[in-house]
């Protein structure tokens, strides 16, 4: 609907403007009316076709990410530290492994790393508990009027000013263009 | 893949400029792809001081009046408005958005198809000054560099289009009314 009502105020306000000779004005409200106007799509193929026309393979593009150097050496990196974890670590955890006869081991695992979650869980409630009372006291402080009332004028100036820079920017680019 | 990031960013802008100029949506398919082939294999060519989009333009431009030119294509159809009307729906319809109504809608819809339509009824090199002023948000002295015109005609021939559009949209039936752009 915002969009409806847009166009046709931008389209009336310039066809009024044309009729009455204000030429730079007229112009100016033209290009909103475009702005506001769908640009035509081409099919979603032509891109497709295009680069295999030039030879390139569409399917094997890759992530621009992925072509970076960094990331690859960071994947390479991952991968030789991985294997020589694995290398040294490996022969301990199967000699554990062999240790622990039947399925008892097992249930000795989840319950011990239940436990360790609970604990990890319990500290994350302390520290929690820590920050709620900070809050709180915060609270009690902001909720004075007088802070109150800075924080809605600190508010307010920011709006007022943040809408005048975006009024000198538009300015500014429509002066470009001119 | 640094050239397909181009063709996906530039694609669109480059064809809705041709489809308008020369009114047919295979066609101008065609010449976009020629225009990205062109430019391709001008790229070593390219002046990296000058805008890219400028330099794709121009080469869009160049591709496209010469095919206009040797086809002859007619600036007026031939059979009256369908043809036009037909086209300005396409168009137009291409990336409408749901209005909050039907009604609104329908309007919006109307609206810019009579856009669309009074738009590729004009001369292609209107159609194109416009789209490259509005459109694509070039300055004059680009415009003048990409179709290769003094900085005088380009303000006069703008002038000249803004003001067929104003025409070709007023004998549809869009005046600016009290309430809003009616149609009568």
């Amino acid at each position: 609907m915002k969009t409806s009502r847009k166009l046709q105020r931008a389209t009336r306000r310039w066809l009024t403007l044309e009729r009455d000779g204000q030429n730079p004005a007229a112009e100016e409200s033209l290009g909103r009316v475009f702005r506001l106007l769908p640009m035509p799509a081409p099919s979603s193929a032509l891109a497709r076709r295009t680069l295999a026309r030039l030879g390139f393979d569409p399917s094997a593009s890759i992530a621009p990410a992925a072509s970076h150097w960094a990331f690859r050496w960071a994947v390479s990196l991952a991968l030789v530290f991985s294997g020589l974890a694995t290398a040294l670590y490996m022969p301990t955890l199967v000699a554990a492994l062999r240790l622990k006869g039947g399925a008892n081991w097992v249930v000795d695992l989840g319950a011990g790393f239940l436990a360790a979650v609970s604990r990890r869980l319990a500290a994350g409630v302390t520290c929690w508990e820590v920050i709620s009372r900070a809050g709180a006291t915060a609270a009690e402080v902001v909720a004075t009027p007088q802070m109150l009332g800075l924080m809605l004028a600190t508010v307010l100036f920011a709006l007022a000013t943040f809408r005048i820079l975006a009024g000198v920017v538009v300015v500014e680019r429509s002066s470009n263009h001119a | 893949m640094a050239y397909e990031h181009l063709l996906e960013t530039y694609q669109r802008p480059v064809f809705s400029i041709i489809v308008r100029m020369v009114r047919d949506h295979a066609l101008a398919e065609d010449l976009t792809q020629e225009t990205f082939i062109k430019a391709f294999r001008a790229l070593e060519s390219f002046d990296r001081s000058r805008k890219f989009s400028s330099w794709l333009f121009k080469i869009a431009h160049n591709s496209t009046i010469d095919h206009v030119r040797r086809k002859r294509v007619p600036t007026v159809s031939l059979d009256g408005t369908d043809r036009d009307e037909d086209a300005g729906w396409a168009l137009a319809n291409t990336a409408v958005s749901r209005g909050a109504s039907p009604e609104d809608d329908f309007t919006r819809s109307e609206l810019a198809s009579d856009l669309e339509s009074a738009l590729v009824r004009l001369r292609p090199e209107y159609a194109e000054i416009l789209l490259l002023r509005f459109q694509q948000n070039l300055s004059y002295e680009e415009i003048s560099g990409i179709l290769d015109l003094p900085l005088g005609t380009v303000k006069t021939h703008l002038y000249r289009a803004r003001k067929a559009l104003a025409e070709a949209l007023e004998k549809r039936g869009w005046n600016p009314g009290v309430g809003g752009v009616e149609r009568r």
